[in-house]
């Protein structure tokens, strides 16, 4: 019999044609290698103070300056893509893990399951995320873990929502009655087809709202409910920066930067990861 | 042409209902009242045009869609009153093959993970060496080679990948297939392969086929006898060389003279049926069919024709079933 | 001079995986009011062909290569877009096989209608609206005052592709470019339109070419029949002929595995093997791999569409 008709695009033919995004993948890899690698590669220790160098701007020894303590903010910057990577990675996959269950099982048993599931999930929702990220990081008290609980909760009936509605796509295909047919119960089936097959749109969604949860961890940490100081986060550096943002920006100045490339960069991801999933694009 | 009808049936159905709720408040009628037999290693075509229910009914047959009423008895056994591990014992005798094969295999699964999957379900290969040979032979018996064991469906054209899922259906041999429009999404040279395929292997197995189709041509090869249905009834079920030589019901006249013949020579005189047909929501009363029947009375909009013999075989629906020998000029 | 000339028409698709020669030399002619048939399976190029003739190849991915396409005289692949955007519905009209994918399902089928109509004819708003309801009497459409009144997803699958008919027909095209009109249709409604398309043929004098890969369909409709394979034209002959003659080996294939409602075979014959990837297509002549007739030369060289009988053109080594 005959040969085969068609190959999987690969990642090099895609990022081939498309440059930007491309980038955007490069750069996310590498700021979680520099966030990762960040205590060796440090040029000055982010706590040492020193009041003689306070304020300064950019310079050969402070790449970025030096804030109110005279803290050198690259390294406080880089130190502080730790804590903020680390929860803007950590909360999604949380939340990924609980709601994508939850979503599959109502989208594939609809009737009174749904009914409840998705009321429960919706009702989580009606509530702003910074609002709510807010209220339990309060309620739970300042720390990295409860930084992700917080914005976990905010983020779960999002996953919820997303793999109910693919799983009521797949439903529909004639592969799952197939497999009813070979006699497989419901949980084995969501498992072994309903799950690979709505993968790709939960991995483009993890991208985005990892983007999402770095700005919702600044957010927090602005507010204080992040880590807490001496430690940096991009968040409480805008916030010791503000009150000087006159005669000292390169503080906020910089830890913003870091934000907006970061955000940037797993937007970009999400984008070519959901072009690169996509079964009708033409590679 | 018919199978032993002396033998007590490998399927017997009777009475088959399926009601589907409305936003409305009422219901929708797919299948109204359908009964049939189908004897061991037989085929039977279900022919109707979209809507009448042809899909529905072989699904319930499965239960793949429950049955609002009726009984479906196989091998003697009423299936709709298995319980759940019952159930799933007797779907290694019943299986299916749809219409479209680009969304009836696991995207994401190896060919021989797809094809396995009954076996693995019914536990009837001990071993993965045994699983293996298992597959590769199923391959084989469907015109495929071993070494696309480890691929993916997207690799493969429509024609493999409907020979795949036909391998799927016969992995934990089942006595029963139904297969929905199994060759309607196939090129016409890939179509006769697997229609040449699916009658070796009932001549090699004793398979039996209810086969779901609304092309003529390949039920009047394959079928050896044909069920036509209509708006959710069967309106006309006979032996399958009866049925296209001199059909008693009109619809069935009309859909047979409307089949476009590969021969420009031939000019079928064609019944051409007025108007649209009608969605199973909104059906006429008494006969279905009655207003687009050629030869309507009033007695049709009243009286529901029952589904009777009418002598040598053939059951029809009509108060006026005659035969009409389609003419060719 | 034809109506409409194509001569060695190629359409290639640059995809990053290489170039498909989608339409590889195609070479037909439509004569005024006469109807062709355009007849081959999946991915042999047909419908990329009706697409070229008005000039709606997605342009992207796909380009006209070469060749030529002459409507009336004028040169369809050097036209400018005004005159190409007169062209489109007006001169050449075509129809899909998917009617609901060719309305707007927010606008009613008398708007939709009526707008094509303004569009080519410069009507006025009420004597484009006349027109669209007498359209779809013409289509056979009872009640057409009020259906003109109706919106797409109202109608039955039948009554839709009447509409797209009328919608085509509205602007008196010289040619209608029917795309699979009736395989998504059930078998007695496919009569009723196929019945309409010869009526309003012989009405309006417009020329069809008419796309299938459904065998009956094209003998009930056409006269002359193009097969096409992989891209190119393997057959040209008039629709008995065809039937009662073929030449190439994939026509007498194809003929033949088709099942015949009249009597039933011991077993359906079949061409071996399926169609090549675009990407590994064969070199020499493209069916040669599922051939019975193969020679030396069918695998070196590709041959030429020559004529091979009674207005009969063939492209096959074994006719020489």
């Amino acid at each position: 019999m005959s040969d085969l008709v068609n190959r999987r695009p690969t990642l090099r033919l895609y990022l081939a044609g498309n440059k930007l995004t491309a980038a955007g993948m490069i750069l996310s890899v590498l700021l979680v290698g520099l966030a990762a690698l960040s205590p060796l590669i440090v040029p000055h220790d982010p706590l040492d103070q020193s009041f003689l160098s306070a304020g300064q701007g950019p310079s050969g020894e402070y790449w970025f300056g030096t804030d109110a303590f005279g803290r050198d903010v690259f390294s406080r910057v880089l130190v502080g893509s730790r804590i903020s990577l680390s929860i803007g990675i950590c909360a999604p996959l949380l939340a990924a893990a609980t709601g994508v269950w939850v979503g599959m099982v109502a989208g594939y048993f609809g009737g009174w399951i749904d009914r409840v599931l998705s009321r429960s999930s919706d009702l989580l929702m009606s509530f702003p995320s910074l609002l709510l990220g807010v209220m339990i990081a309060a309620a739970l008290g300042p720390s990295f873990q409860n930084a992700v609980v917080a914005i976990a909760i905010a983020l779960f009936p999002r996953f919820v929502r997303l793999a109910r509605s693919a799983t009521q796509v797949v439903r529909r295909e004639p592969f799952i009655d197939a497999s009813i047919a070979a006699g497989r119960g419901p949980l084995t089936i969501i498992l072994r087809h309903v799950l690979p097959n709505i993968g790709g749109p939960l991995v483009v969604a993890l991208s985005l709202w990892i983007a999402t949860a770095i700005r919702l961890e600044a957010a927090l940490s602005f507010l204080g409910l992040g880590a807490q100081p001496p430690t940096p986060s991009w968040g409480n550096m805008i916030r010791d920066g503000m009150s000087d943002l006159v005669g000292d920006p390169w503080p906020a100045a910089f830890a913003g930067a870091a934000i907006t490339l970061a955000v940037l960069a797993f937007n970009m991801v999400g984008d070519a990861l959901r072009d690169m999933l996509d079964p009708e694009l033409d590679v | 042409m018919s199978a032993g009808t002396s033998r007590a049936p490998l399927l017997s159905v009777r009475g088959l209902v399926k009601k589907f709720p409305t936003s409305g408040g009422g219901a929708v009628k797919a299948v109204d009242g359908v009964s049939f037999d189908l004897a061991a290693g037989e085929t039977l075509a279900l022919v109707g045009e979209s809507g009448c229910g042809k899909s529905t009914t072989g699904r319930m047959l499965l239960r793949l869609t429950e049955p609002t009423t009726g009984t479906i008895h196989f091998d003697g056994i009423d299936l709709l009153g298995l319980g759940r591990r019952a159930l799933r014992q007797r779907r290694r005798e019943l299986q299916i093959v749809f219409q479209d094969p680009y969304s009836s295999l696991s995207p994401r699964l190896r060919v021989e993970d797809i094809i396995a999957e009954p076996l693995d379900v019914h536990g009837l290969c001990r071993t993965q060496a045994a699983r293996r040979d298992r597959v590769v032979e199923l391959l084989r018996l469907v015109g495929l080679d071993a070494m696309h064991l480890r691929r993916h469906p997207f690799e493969f054209s429509g024609g493999q990948r409907q020979r795949i899922a036909i391998a799927r259906a016969l992995a934990p041999g089942p006595r029963l297939i139904v297969a929905d429009e199994p060759v309607s999404a196939l090129d016409v040279s890939i179509q006769s392969q697997v229609v040449n395929l699916m009658q070796d292997l009932q001549a090699r197995f004793g398979v039996a086929y209810v086969f779901i189709s609304h092309d003529l041509a390949v039920v009047r090869h394959i079928a050896h006898r044909v069920a036509v249905m209509y708006l959710g009834r069967l309106v006309e079920v006979c032996d399958t060389d009866a049925l296209f030589d001199a059909p008693h019901h009109p619809y069935s006249q009309a859909l047979l003279s409307a089949a476009p013949v590969p021969d420009p020579e031939r000019r079928v005189c064609r019944i051409v049926l007025q108007g649209d047909v009608p969605s199973p929501a909104n059906v006429p009363g008494g006969c279905h069919f009655h207003p687009r029947c050629p030869i309507a009375q009033p007695v049709c909009r009243e009286t529901v024709p029952p589904l009777r013999e009418v002598g040598h075989g053939r059951s029809a629906a009509c108060h006026f079933a005659a035969p009409l020998p389609i003419s060719i000029s | 001079m034809s109506l409409l000339a194509v001569e060695d028409l190629r359409v290639h698709l640059f995809t990053r995986r290489g170039v498909v020669r989608g339409v590889d030399g195609v070479t037909f002619s439509v004569e005024t009011g006469k109807s062709l048939g355009i007849v081959g399976e999946s991915g042999c190029g047909k419908t990329m062909t009706a697409l070229a003739l008005m000039r709606l190849i997605p342009a992207p991915p796909a380009r006209i290569v070469g060749g030529s396409i002459r409507f009336d005289g004028l040169d369809v692949v050097a036209m400018d877009a005004a005159r190409l955007r007169a062209l489109r519905g007006g001169d050449i009209a075509m129809i899909y096989q998917d009617p609901m994918t060719s309305l707007n399902p927010v606008f009613t089928v008398g708007e939709q209608i009526a707008e094509a109509v303004r569009l080519h004819r410069r009507d006025s708003r009420s004597a484009a609206w006349l027109r669209a309801t007498e359209m779809l009497r013409v289509v056979g459409i009872p009640d057409p005052h009020r259906i003109a009144g109706a919106y797409p997803h109202q109608l039955s699958g039948g009554m839709r592709q009447r509409v797209v008919i009328g919608m085509a027909l509205a602007c008196d095209p010289k040619l209608l470019i029917a795309d699979e009109p009736t395989t998504a249709l059930d078998v007695t409604i496919q009569a009723q339109i196929l019945d309409l398309l010869r009526r309003l043929q012989g009405e309006f004098g417009t020329a069809i070419i008419l796309i299938t890969h459904d065998l009956g369909v094209i003998a009930d409709l056409v006269d002359d029949v193009v097969v096409m394979y992989a891209g190119k034209v393997v057959e040209h002959a008039p629709v008995r002929r065809l039937f009662a003659d073929p030449q190439h080996p994939y026509t007498r294939g194809l003929l033949r595995s088709v099942p015949s409602l009249q009597t039933r075979e011991h077993r359906l014959r079949t061409i071996e093997g399926t169609v090549p990837s675009p990407f590994a297509m064969p070199t020499g002549c493209s069916f040669n791999p599922r051939c019975a007739l193969v020679r030396d030369i069918c695998r070196e060289q590709e041959p030429k569409l020559l004529p091979a009988g009674d207005a009969t053109r063939a492209a096959c080594w074994a006719l020489i």
